[in-house]
């Protein structure tokens, strides 16, 4: 029963994992960039989200929708203020990376002088219900997550892999020259991944905080994990990223069954390890060397 | 040959000059032990100011900056004022040290106080490096002890209170399994085990014994481990926001164990969060409420009354209130014997002191083996207050 019960916690957080890896994943395949800001957006959002509810006590809905545009709308900054500034420069992949990096740091940085590292809750009050099903507990939290999280999920999935918004996108992400050639607009494509994944982090952060609230510093560990779970899924694959999440959301917390649970995030990157070594291609994906990585 | 006697000419020139130098130098120690007073008395304070811990650590250091003003407001240490040196540890022992490292070589300060169990224990090759009388107020694992002599504490550790919290559940409570949720660091390692040890010695039996990372907020997978086991009781030993966070996913998850815990759950924010699942949660302090003593209330009222909400972890409060009173007696027992505002001499007065009376806390004695024995006063959270149940007399 407890590996069943950590199971199903599993899911719930690694819907979580997948959300976040899902829209890392779109970012990396289109624009072929290690998207380490996406961790400053995911911040900013839940930030947004904390102020709103908590400072101004105005309803969730609310806070989702201010925080849909303030992604959005750094989301696009970032690109056009760097991404493609460091393009047109003919800069390549590292100065990228390096700006990424150095975006998000200084996101965080910026946050915590204003709230400090502290967690903050947001101004709603923590649901204690919860449903006993075939001697599994299912706490409203991890129920909400699992479907409202899966929906959005799904729906991303689908976006991507079915409208013709998607298909652009995969063409720009597998052949950007060909694609320009015929007739797609390259740059614009690139703003649409941007404000898709940006928007993607709202619902992430909305439903991890409210169970854990938010801080200036939660950027970093949910983008290693979505780092780990592109390699285990398969670069720039966005079906792999989030299988990958969920998989390292099911795998960590099944094995503290087993094992403290002190040893969760090393258990995680065990598992990118492996897949490295084992499978470089990852479950869905393109081998690393192909990304520039 | 005229080279060479420039040269001989500038060696007996430069020697001249340090001859004069050490004299000057010697003569300044000399005055400073003849005791010449300073313009103040600096120590240091490195708390945490920032980051997760912060809610408690400002609240401390707020108090502290209390007691130094009081201090102050009646004429200082013998007509000197008091100086504090704030600086921001954010409960990590690498900031700790740097904290100290300015504090001691910029600011020159004899006198540290310190808290968080892993930043005092960082802090104290250090102090005995630097001769740095450091403080330990608030911290709580009970290898504190062993860090003296450059390191004391004047607070009560976890051995004393998670000893009579330990035995009052099993025979008081009537629990007899309990699970251990504890922050795998200095501050939870320790005093876990030793809960275990206490409990089982009592007769009751830990089931399960649980270590999580410092900033863990999502205790998913460990709660499931702690229903598998159904335990009586689980005591939480995780840092401040573990506290705030873990009793809300507990009971959301079906859990209905006793929670308890040490002053970390003395914390308004633990209500705020989830009024529901704080409620019956039972917590050790060592430092006397307001009912009990007609200084704290003044205090917690005054301190209320000052930055308009009541203090995190009042118990701390208290401690560190006092804190600036302790380092006046230590100041007052050297110039009492002429010894100057060093280190060595800051040691060496408060070993010779022995006791010191203080307006919170009341009289501390300093045991032996380093510790500071109290009565442990056992609470609970009824209706989002902090109400004491019991007293716990020391070595019952």
């Amino acid at each position: 029963m407890l590996l069943l019960q950590t199971a199903y916690d599993g899911i719930a957080i690694g819907i979580i994992y997948a959300l976040f890896a899902a829209s890392f994943s779109l970012v990396l395949g289109a624009r072929r960039v290690w998207h380490f800001a996406h961790a400053g957006v995911y911040e900013v959002a839940g930030f947004v989200v904390y102020v709103v509810t908590a400072v101004f006590h105005l309803p969730l809905s609310v806070a989702v929708l201010i925080a849909l545009v303030v992604a959005a709308a750094l989301g696009l900054l970032i690109e056009h203020g760097g991404y493609r500034v460091l393009e047109s420069r003919h800069s390549g992949h590292l100065s990228s990376f390096i700006y990424a990096l150095v975006l998000t740091t200084f996101i965080q940085g910026v946050l915590t002088l204003i709230f400090t590292t502290s967690v903050h809750n947001y101004g709603v009050p923590m649901d204690l219900s919860h449903f006993h099903v075939f001697g599994l507990v299912l706490t409203r939290w991890s129920l909400e997550t699992i479907v409202i999280g899966g929906a959005i999920l799904l729906a991303f999935i689908m976006l991507i892999e079915r409208t013709p918004l998607g298909r652009t996108i995969i063409a720009i992400s597998t052949e950007p020259h060909l694609a320009e050639v015929l007739g797609v607009n390259r740059q614009r494509t690139y703003s649409i991944v941007m404000i898709l994944a940006s928007l993607l982090v709202v619902p992430t952060v909305v439903l991890l905080g409210i169970n854990t609230g938010v801080s200036a510093a939660m950027g970093f560990h949910i983008l290693l994990i979505a780092i780990a779970a592109s390699i285990i899924g398969g670069i720039g694959s966005v079906r792999g990223a989030a299988l990958g999440g969920l998989l390292i959301g099911l795998v960590v917390n099944m094995a503290t069954a087993y094992v403290p649970a002190q040893w969760q995030d090393a258990m995680a990157f065990s598992l990118m390890f492996i897949f490295i070594i084992v499978r470089p291609t990852g479950l869905l994906g393109v081998k690393l060397r192909s990304m520039g990585a | 040959m005229r080279s060479k006697n420039r040269r001989r000419q500038h060696g007996r020139v430069i020697a001249g000059l340090l001859v004069l130098a050490a004299a000057v130098g010697w003569g300044g120690i000399a005055s400073a032990q003849a005791g010449t007073k300073p313009d103040a008395y600096q120590f240091a304070l490195i708390m945490p100011m920032t980051g997760g811990n912060a809610g408690y650590g400002m609240d401390q250091v707020r108090s502290a900056l209390m007691g130094v003003a009081d201090i102050n407001a009646n004429g200082g240490v013998d007509g000197v004022p008091l100086k504090v040196i704030t600086e921001d540890s954010q409960a990590n022992p690498q900031l700790g040290v740097s904290a100290f490292k300015k504090a001691v070589s910029v600011n020159k300060v004899p006198i540290v106080v310190t808290a968080w169990s892993a930043v005092v224990s960082a802090i104290a090759p250090f102090a005995a490096q630097d001769h740095v009388l450091t403080f330990s107020i608030g911290a709580n694992n009970p290898k504190i002890k062993d860090l003296k002599p450059w390191v004391r504490t004047t607070f009560p550790l976890s051995d004393v209170g998670i000893t009579a919290l330990a035995k009052y559940t099993y025979t008081k409570l009537d629990k007899k399994t309990a699970a251990i949720v504890y922050v795998n660091n200095d501050t939870g390692v320790f005093a876990a085990r030793l809960y275990k040890q206490i409990f089982e010695a009592a007769g009751g039996k830990v089931v399960l014994m649980e270590g999580v990372p410092q900033d863990t907020t999502n205790f998913t997978s460990v709660i499931a481990k702690i229903m598998s086991v159904h335990p009586d009781v689980v005591h939480m030993q995780l840092l401040n926001t573990g506290v705030e966070q873990f009793p809300g996913e507990y009971r959301a998850s079906g859990g209905t164990a006793l929670l308890t815990s040490y002053e970390a759950a003395q914390d308004p924010v633990l209500i705020k969060r989830s009024p529901q699942a704080a409620n019956g949660i039972i917590f050790f302090s060592t430092a006397p409420d307001p009912s009990l003593s007609k200084p704290v209330a003044d205090f917690i009222s005054r301190w209320t009354a000052k930055f308009g909400r009541a203090p995190n972890g009042p118990s701390y409060c208290e401690y560190l209130y006092d804190a600036p009173y302790v380092i006046k007696a230590v100041i007052e027992y050297m110039n009492a014997h002429d010894m100057a505002y060093t280190g060595d001499n800051a040691r060496k007065a408060f070993e010779a002191l022995g006791s010191i009376t203080l307006p919170l806390t009341g009289k501390m004695v300093m045991q032996s083996d380093g510790g500071v024995v109290k009565p442990v006063f056992i609470n609970e959270i009824e209706n989002g207050k902090f109400v004491r149940i019991d007293t716990v007399s020391p070595g019952t």
